[in-house]
């Protein structure tokens, strides 16, 4: 039997492939900015201030005031805070988001406990005299407890931070589209674009 | 095609989700307290009341069987939000062994609330001590080490401390007494000889009560007790004399004249001095 061939059937509709994306990731360049804004804001804060508070405002010439924050110990442990801050910043888009985010995590568990740990400043002493004698006067002040109740919400965020190392590791991508979720606006334009594609009134 | 945006969000990010969400619960709520103890510190010292009793809370006593007692009291108003717990320690020596043996007011406790507590501290110097053989602290101004220092904690979480360390002198309340007996003048088988007495107080407190003058001769009291009444305020001195009436058998060079200050029944023994 002869007859026409069968109609073929039209191919397939094409769509831009920016149309399937489930997220809206800014580019590297963003990331990386953002990313060193942060960690220069917290050499400033986490690292400078406290040198300049502890040993410019107090500093070493004051014979009075004794503490056991040194400068190393806050110029590594802040820039350790700035650097794992900043790369969880740059890499938000990564599955090395979850790493750095653990690493910040741990990184300021443990500078909290080695800041509980020295939290003592001591005054004096203060050596004076009197009509019969002398007398040394001292006085101390711990705040250990201070960093230790600041160690609950950061072991709480250690917990999230692992469970993120462990989504990215076993499920790369799956917390993009929230964490980067499409505007509402481009949203609607990208509706607008599809329905004039295919040739239907925009919803 | 569908985009799906408002999928249910992965189990993992959920759980995140909330552990960072509770994280970030448990940190406001730290910043809270701490800002709410930093007012209370503030409450605290703005509303502090100390008062003592009419004597200004001091108080120095004397008796055979505690010996020398100086004691302090006060009620503390802790008009904050959170207690403050003192502990109030002290311990003083002399070359000779403990003056003042470690001496604490235990754990006090002020509790917030504009309530008042009560403190007190008591300091004793057995009558041993005072008057030992080897340094009588009633006239030696003896050197005296000694500590003070109070360890506390505030709000639960803050502690400090404060201790003084002192090197000095013990404020005698005789210092550098002086027993000087002057010449026997006799009559009708009695003798009568003048002796006077100097000495600075050096204490803190005001000396008064009696001050006794008697012969001792063989080891016995052969003469009479002369009473000189003394009311010496801290840091005065004292010049007074007083006359002994005795037997002439009695009164003899090389004889003793033992003084002591009378402290209602107590009498405390001061060096004494020969007759020449």
């Amino acid at each position: 039997m002869t007859g026409p061939p069968p109609p073929v059937d039209p191919s397939p509709v094409q769509f831009p492939e920016v149309w399937s994306r489930k997220h809206d990731l800014p580019g590297l360049p963003w990331c990386i900015s953002k990313g060193l804004a942060k960690g220069i804001l917290l050499i400033f804060f986490a690292v400078l201030l406290p040198i300049e508070i502890l040993y410019s405002t107090f500093g070493p010439s004051d014979f009075l005031l004794h503490h056991s924050y040194s400068e190393a110990l806050l110029a590594w442990g802040g820039s350790a805070l700035a650097v794992t801050s900043a790369g969880f910043t740059m890499f938000q888009t990564t599955r090395a988001y979850g790493f750095f985010r653990l690493a910040n995590r741990a990184a300021k568990l443990t500078y909290q406990y080695i800041l509980a740990t020295l939290a003592i400043f001591t005054l004096g002493p203060y050596a004076f005299t009197w009509g019969g004698g002398a007398a040394a006067v001292s006085a101390h002040f711990n705040f250990a407890d201070i960093f230790y109740l600041f160690m609950i919400p950061t072991t709480i965020a250690l917990i999230a931070a692992f469970v993120t190392f462990y989504e990215d590791v076993k499920h790369p991508g799956e917390r993009l589209p929230w964490d980067f979720p499409i505007s509402r606006r481009k949203r609607r334009r990208r509706e607008r674009e599809m329905a004039q594609y295919i040739g239907v009134p925009p919803p | 095609m569908m985009v799906e945006y408002r999928r249910r969000r992965p189990p993992l990010y959920r759980l995140a989700r909330y552990l960072r969400w509770s994280a970030v619960l448990a940190a406001v709520l730290v910043v809270v307290f701490l800002i709410s103890t930093a007012i209370s510190a503030v409450d605290f010292a703005s509303g502090l009341h100390v008062s003592t009793p009419k004597s200004g809370g001091y108080n120095f006593n004397y008796t055979e069987a505690t010996g020398f007692t100086a004691s302090f009291e006060a009620n503390i108003t802790n008009a904050g939000l959170y207690p403050l717990v003192l502990d109030l320690t002290t311990v003083a020596n002399t070359p000779q062994g403990p003056l003042v043996p470690r001496t604490t007011t235990g754990v006090v406790t002020l509790t917030p609330g504009g309530r008042s507590t009560p403190i007190g501290f008591t300091i004793r110097i057995p009558e041993s001590t005072l008057v030992s053989t080897e340094d009588n602290l009633l006239v030696n101004n003896t050197p005296v080490s000694g500590d003070v220092w109070f360890n506390g904690s505030y709000a639960y979480i803050y502690q400090f401390g404060f201790s003084v360390a002192a090197n000095g002198t013990w404020g005698a309340p005789f210092e550098n007494l002086s027993v000087v007996p002057g010449t026997p003048t006799s009559a009708d088988g009695q003798t009568t000889i003048p002796v006077s007495l100097n000495y600075t107080n050096n204490a803190v407190f005001e000396v008064s009560g009696n001050l006794t003058v008697q012969v001792i001769d063989d080891g016995s009291n052969c003469g009479p007790l002369a009473t000189l009444p003394v009311d010496t305020p801290s840091g005065h001195g004292f010049l007074g004399v007083v006359n002994l009436t005795g037997p002439s058998s009695c009164m003899v060079p090389g004889a003793t004249v033992s003084p002591a200050f009378l402290i209602g029944p107590v009498s405390l023994p001061l060096p004494s001095v020969r007759i020449p």
